[in-house]
């Protein structure tokens, strides 16, 4: 990979998807849409209604106001200006949504009776989180970049099974359903407990399952089957053990 | 027999999300023995997921 700045390649001309061109505002919008749609529904969600309480202080509304304007104006300026825009969406946007929060106090818990709502919010700021990484725009090749080095491709060593996409889009939607959960937990020390332990789910369910996906059909010499078995003899034991423990709890009971 | 342990890790790993689920739910009604039990179940359940995968090397 070569420095951003660095001379093109002079044996190929530069792609014009590459080159920077004057684009109109709305297509600038338009573009980002994957970050400033789930950015505005997290910043209405979360920003904006515990702001229009009647005893939300004015600074809270005006950092509010702040962030929807980091919001906007950061997909304006990215084309021309990358580093600004991205330090205005990311930063700017974060910085004053967190600040609105910290100035709204315990005046940011405006709906306590509709988790649903909080938890569809922090989903929009992941999402939001996720539109800022690099992204490729449709119709450009990586390879026609000017500074892409050139030489053989180099080959994948396996390729993934047709279903290990859909294996780990099932784990995925499987590891969200306890952060969905740990929102309906009322108290406020066991709601902490449970965000933690839903938390912690769901990155050990997502880390394994990508490794299952990934792993599936891959012809591997070693280990056989059985040895696979064997080796997962002793958490499978304790798992039904405490299967079994449970039964005759409810039995008993 | 490789296509079903596959099948049985993938089993596995959703089974640990379930178990999970369920104890976070138990939480949030107070059941504290039985949250701690399914997120015990789920932890084990992934450990064996886990190890379906990748077998330790004192086992080979």
């Amino acid at each position: 990979m070569s420095e951003p700045g660095e001379a093109p390649h002079p044996l190929r001309p530069p792609s014009p998807a590459f080159v920077s061109n004057g684009q109109s505002a709305l297509g600038s919008l338009r573009d980002r849409a994957n970050t400033l749609l789930p950015g505005l529904y997290a910043w209405v969600t979360t920003v904006l209604l515990p702001s229009l309480n009647h005893g939300a202080p004015n600074s809270a509304r005006f950092t509010a106001l702040l962030a929807l304007l980091a919001l906007l104006a950061a997909p304006l300026l990215v084309s021309a200006r990358p580093a600004l825009g991205r330090a205005l969406g990311i930063f700017g946007f974060i910085g004053c949504s967190l600040l609105t929060w910290l100035l709204l106090g315990p005046g940011l818990v405006q709906n306590p009776g509709d988790p649903l709502l909080s938890a569809l919010g922090a989903v929009a700021f992941t999402l939001y989180a996720l539109g800022w990484g690099s992204q490729r725009r449709r119709g450009v090749v990586p390879e026609d970049a000017p500074n892409v080095i050139l030489g053989a491709p180099l080959l994948p060593r396996s390729r993934p099974h047709p279903i290990a996409p859909f294996v780990f889009g099932l784990v995925i939607a499987s590891a969200l359903v306890p952060i969905f959960l740990a929102f309906r937990v009322a108290e406020p020390e066991r709601s902490l407990f449970a965000h933690a332990a839903a938390v912690l789910a769901a990155i050990l369910t997502i880390t394994v399952g990508a490794r299952v996906a990934t792993s599936l059909g891959q012809r591997r010499p070693f280990p056989a089957s059985a040895e696979r078995l064997n080796a997962a003899a002793v958490p499978l034991a304790l798992s039904a053990l405490l299967f079994g423990l449970g039964f005759l709890w409810l039995v008993v009971r | 027999m490789s296509k079903v342990v596959d099948a049985l890790s993938i089993l596995l790993v959703l089974g640990a999300s379930l178990a999970f689920a369920v104890g976070v739910a138990a939480l949030g009604e107070r059941r504290d023995l039985a949250a701690l039990y399914w997120l015990a179940i789920g932890g084990l359940v992934l450990r064996a997921a886990v190890e379906l995968l990748r077998p330790r090397s004192s086992t080979r």
